[in-house]
C-alpha cells in the first residue's frame, strides 16, 4: 500500500511531484538546494506566516518536479515556530499544503551521528525517501571514513554521497531522484523503520542509541580528531575579551562596508538616476507629464534602487559569516551583553546595521529563531541614526553652531547616542510591557569552521535584493508618486511678484545683460516654485498640522518638510529650501548658501524661524520619529501583519512629540526660543 | 575530578571531563530545545569551554548555551578512563 503512494504520482502525469529538502541546521541543506534548482528558486513564505521556504522548479530526467527547502531542523518535534514549520510541511499538516511525494534528507557526513537522528524519524514517516550524504570531501579531509554501502543496508535506502559545494556527485543524485520520481525505487519506501517512538520510556533516548549503533557501524571509530582546527579557532573567537575584540573588528568591517563602501554605487545610481532625469527632462516639454516622469517615477525607482548596494553588500557579508560558522560565535558572544536588554546575542547586528540604513537591517533580523526576540529588534531599529538622518542633523548643526565645528560634532554625537539610549529603553520597556519574556537562554550549535561558499552568498544576495525590490520597492513607488501628486496638485497661478520679474528678465535679456536675466528668471523660479508648494496639498496639510506641532516650535513650513520626509528623511533639507524660498543647491557652496538664508528665515511676525530652541526640538524629533515609510513596508512584509509597522510609526511618533515637546519648551522658557 | 561519583551540574563539571545526564530540572519548552540538541538523559557531554555562556560537546557537536541554563542540567560524573567518548 505504501508502494503505491510512491508509485501514484507517476501515473498522473498533470501532477507536479514534489520533493522537500530537510535536514538538520548546517548541512549544507541551502547548498545543495543550490546546486539542484540554481537560479531558477522563488522564496515565498508558507502562507499566513513569515517563515520562508524557497522552491524551484527543475526537471530531471523527462519529469519536471518542484524541489522545495524547508527550514533547517534537529528533530520532527521542535519547539521553534520554523522547525515546526518545516516539521508540519513535511507530515502534511499544513492546511491547503499536500504532504511532499517524497523527502530528500541531507546528512551532514562530517557529523553523521547526529544528522541520522533527523534522518531516523524521516524514516519512520510514510514518506519515500532518499539520503543525501552531504560534505563528502570534507569529511574525507577530515580523516572521516563512511561505508556508505554499509550505510545504505543499515537504512534500507538509497544513499547518495554528494559535496554540493564542488558539485561532485549531484548527477547520481539527480539520477536517484529521477528513479524516485518514476515510481522505480521500491527502497524508498520499503527501508527500515527505526521505530524509537515506540520502545522505552525516553523516545530520545532510544533514537540517539539507535543512531550511535548506526554511526559506529558504518564509521571508522578515529574521528576524535575531527575539529581541531575548529577548537583552536574558538579558543579565541569565543574568549571573553579575544572574542570580544575579533567580533569588534568584524562589525567594524562591516559597518565600514555598508557604510562607507556602499556609497560608492549609491552615487553612481543616484547619479545615473539624475541623468536619466536630465534626458527625460531634455524630451519632454515643460509639463506635469515632465515633471510626473522626473520626479515621480525616475526619482521613484531610483529612490528604490539606490538601497540595494546596502542590501546587497550586508546580506552577502552576513550569509558569510554564517558560511563559515562565525556567526553563531558571534552571537555567543555577544549573548551575555545583548541579554541584559532582554534580546539575544544575535540581535547586535541588527541594531548596528540599522546605522546604515533600516532596510536592510529589518530585513537580516532573520538571523534572530525566536519571534518574539526578533520583533522587539524591528520595533527598536529605526531608531538607530541611520545615513539618511545624516543630513539632517548636518543641516540643524550647521544652523546652531556654524563656527564651531566641535560643538556640532558634540550635537551629531549626542544625536547617536540619544538613538541609542531610547532603543535600549524601548526595549526594556516592551520586554515589560506588550512583549514579556525575554531572550530564551541561549542553546546555539557552533558548527565547525569552513570556507563559505560564494555561490550560495551570491544566489542569497540576489534572492534579497529581489524579494526587496518587489515587495517593498513597489510601496516605495506608491509613497513617492502619491507625495509628488501631494506636493504638485492642486496648481495654482504663479505669483505677482514672479510673473513681473519674468517680464523684467524679458527686458533685461533684450538689452543684453544675459546673466542679470538669468539670475532673474532664477529668482521668479524660486518664488514660483515656493507659491506652488504652497498651495498644494502639501501645503494645506502643512497649515492643518500647525497646531498641533506649533507646541514643538514648528511653523507650517516645516510641517510640509516633515511631511516630505516621509518619501526619505533628507528630503526635508531641500524641501526647507523651497518653502522657505531660497532655491535648493546641491554644491557645498549652495548648500552654505541655502544653511545661511534658513538662519534668517522669519515668522510672519519677523521674528526668526530656526531659533536654538526650533533647532534642537527639530533634531530630537528627527532622532525619534518613524518617517521612512519605505522602513514601513519592510516591517510589514518581515512581521506579515500591518499592526506592527503601525504601531511602530504611532510609538515612535509618540515619543518624538513628547520629547521634542519638552526639549522645546524646558529651552524656550530659558530663553532660547 | 573525583573518584566518588557525586552528581554535579553541568555549569560546575570541571572541562574534560566525561559526564553522563541523569536529570533535566526546567520548563519543559527548555528541555524539549535541549534534547533536541543531545543533551538528553543518558547521554554523555564533556565542558569544553566553561564560562557563561559555555562551550559543551554532545553527540559529535559543539554547543554554546548559557550558564544559567547549564545548571539545570545534572550529571553523574564517568570514572576516569571509563569513558569512550574520550580520546
Amino acid at each position: 500500500m505504501k508502494v503505491e503512494s510512491s508509485l501514484s504520482p507517476a501515473q498522473r502525469p498533470q501532477h507536479v511531484f514534489t520533493l522537500a529538502l530537510v535536514g538538520n541546521p548546517n548541512a549544507g541543506k541551502t547548498t545543495l538546494f543550490n546546486a539542484l534548482t540554481g537560479l531558477r528558486a522563488k522564496t515565498a513564505n508558507f502562507p499566513g506566516t513569515t517563515i520562508e521556504r524557497r522552491v524551484g522548479r527543475v526537471q530531471i530526467g523527462q519529469r519536471q518536479m518542484i524541489i522545495v527547502d524547508l527550514p533547517g531542523l534537529y528533530g520532527l518535534e521542535s519547539s521553534s515556530p520554523e522547525e515546526k514549520m518545516a516539521s508540519d510541511a513535511l507530515r502534511g499538516r499544513l492546511a491547503k499544503h499536500a504532504a511532499p511525494d517524497a523527502a530528500l534528507v541531507v546528512v551532514d557526513a562530517t557529523n553523521l551521528e547526529r544528522n541520522l537522528f533527523l534522518a531516523s524519524q524521516v524514516l519512520e514517516l510514510d514518506c519515500p525517501v532518499i539520503i543525501a550524504l552531504n560534505m563528502m570531501d570534507m569529511a574525507r579531509r577530515e580523516g572521516i571514513h563512511i561505508d556508505v554501502e554499509k550505510l545504505r543496508s543499515e537504512l534500507g535506502c538509497a544513499v547518495v554521497p554528494v559535496a554540493a559545494r564542488t558539485g561532485k556527485g549531484i548527477d547520481d543524485l539527480r539520477h536517484e531522484i529521477g528513479r524516485l520520481a518514476a515510481g522505480a525505487m521500491p527502497e524508498a519506501v520499503a527501508h527500515c523503520k527505526p521505530n524509537c517512538a515506540i520502545c522505552g520510556s525516553c523516545p530520545y533516548q532510544a533514537r540517539y542509541e539507535w543512531t550511535e549503533s548506526v554511526s559506529a557501524k558504518v564509521m571508522d571509530a578515529a574521528v576524535a580528531r575531527r575539529s581541531q582546527h575548529t577548537e583552536k579557532l574558538d579558543e579565541i573567537l569565543t574568549h571573553p575579551i579575544a572574542g570580544m575584540v575579533v567580533f569588534a573588528g568584524v562589525m567594524l568591517s562591516l559597518f565600514v562596508l555598508i557604510f562607507w563602501v556602499a556609497k560608492i554605487p549609491m552615487n553612481l545610481i543616484d547619479h545615473l538616476f539624475t541623468d536619466i532625469g536630465a534626458w527625460v527632462a531634455a524630451r519632454v516639454s515643460e509639463s506635469d507629464l515632465r515633471s510626473l516622469l522626473v520626479n515621480g517615477i525616475v526619482g521613484g525607482v531610483g529612490g528604490i534602487l539606490v538601497f540595494l548596494p546596502q542590501i546587497c553588500i550586508l546580506f552577502f557579508a552576513l550569509s558569510l559569516l554564517e558560511d563559515t560558522g562565525y556567526l553563531a560565535r558571534a552571537a555567543f558572544v555577544m549573548d551575555k551583553v545583548m541579554r541584559r536588554l532582554g534580546l539575544p546575542g544575535k540581535a547586535f547586528m541588527p541594531l548596528l546595521s540599522a546605522h546604515a540604513c533600516a532596510i536592510p537591517a529589518i530585513m537580516s533580523t532573520r538571523v534572530i529563531e525566536n519571534p518574539r526576540d526578533r520583533l522587539v529588534t524591528i520595533l527598536i531599529t529605526p531608531l538607530m541614526a541611520c545615513s539618511a538622518r545624516i543630513p539632517v542633523y548636518a543641516m540643524v548643526t550647521a544652523l546652531l553652531f556654524p563656527q564651531s565645528p566641535f560643538k556640532a560634532a558634540l550635537i551629531f554625537t549626542g544625536a547617536y547616542a540619544t538613538g541609542i539610549i531610547f532603543a535600549m529603553i524601548a526595549a526594556l520597556v516592551f520586554q515589560h510591557t506588550i512583549l514579556p519574556g525575554g531572550s530564551k537562554p541561549l542553546v546555539i550549535e557552533l558548527p565547525p569552521y569552513r570556507l563559505p561558499g560564494l555561490r550560495t552568498a551570491l544566489l542569497h544576495t540576489f534572492d534579497r535584493a529581489k524579494i526587496f525590490i518587489k515587495q517593498a520597492g513597489t510601496i516605495i513607488l506608491l509613497i513617492s508618486l502619491l507625495l509628488w501628486t501631494l506636493s504638485h496638485y492642486p496648481k495654482s497661478a504663479p505669483p505677482a511678484a514672479a510673473v513681473t520679474l519674468t517680464a523684467q528678465a524679458a527686458q533685461v535679456e533684450k538689452s543684453g545683460d544675459a546673466k542679470r536675466a538669468d539670475e532673474l528668471h532664477l529668482t521668479a523660479g524660486r518664488l514660483t516654485a515656493q507659491s506652488s508648494l504652497q498651495h498644494s496639498f502639501a501645503g494645506r496639510i502643512g497649515h492643518i498640522i500647525e497646531p498641533v506641532i506649533k507646541p514643538l516650535g514648528f511653523d507650517w513650513q516645516i510641517g510640509i518638510g516633515i511631511l516630505s520626509s516621509f518619501a526619505a528623511r533628507e528630503v526635508i533639507v531641500s524641501t526647507l529650501a523651497v518653502v522657505y524660498g531660497v532655491g535648493e543647491g546641491s554644491t557645498e557652496q549652495g548648500r552654505t548658501s541655502l544653511y545661511s538664508s534658513l538662519r534668517h528665515a522669519t515668522r510672519t511676525d519677523g521674528t526668526p524661524v530656526f531659533t536654538t530652541a526650533t533647532c534642537i526640538s527639530l533634531l530630537v524629533f528627527y532622532i525619534l520619529a518613524a518617517q521612512c515609510l519605505a522602513t514601513s513596508a519592510v516591517v510589514r512584509r518581515e512581521t506579515n501583519s500591518l499592526k506592527w509597522p503601525l504601531f511602530q510609526i504611532i510609538y515612535m511618533t509618540g515619543l518624538a512629540y513628547v520629547a521634542s515637546l519638552i526639549v522645546y519648551q524646558i529651552l524656550r522658557h530659558l530663553g532660547y526660543g | 575530578m573525583g573518584t566518588t561519583l557525586p552528581e554535579t551540574r553541568l555549569d560546575k563539571l570541571p572541562p574534560r571531563t566525561c559526564a553522563i545526564v541523569c536529570r533535566i530540572e526546567t520548563e519543559s519548552e527548555d528541555i524539549q530545545r535541549l534534547k533536541m540538541l543531545g543533551i538528553c538523559i543518558g547521554r554523555r557531554v564533556e565542558v569544553v569551554k566553561p564560562g557563561d555562556p559555555l562551550i559543551v560537546r554532545v553527540f559529535g557537536t559543539r554547543l554554546g548555551m548559557s550558564a544559567s541554563l547549564a545548571s539545570r542540567v545534572w550529571l553523574e560524573v564517568c570514572p576516569p578512563g571509563r569513558c569512550a567518548m574520550q580520546k
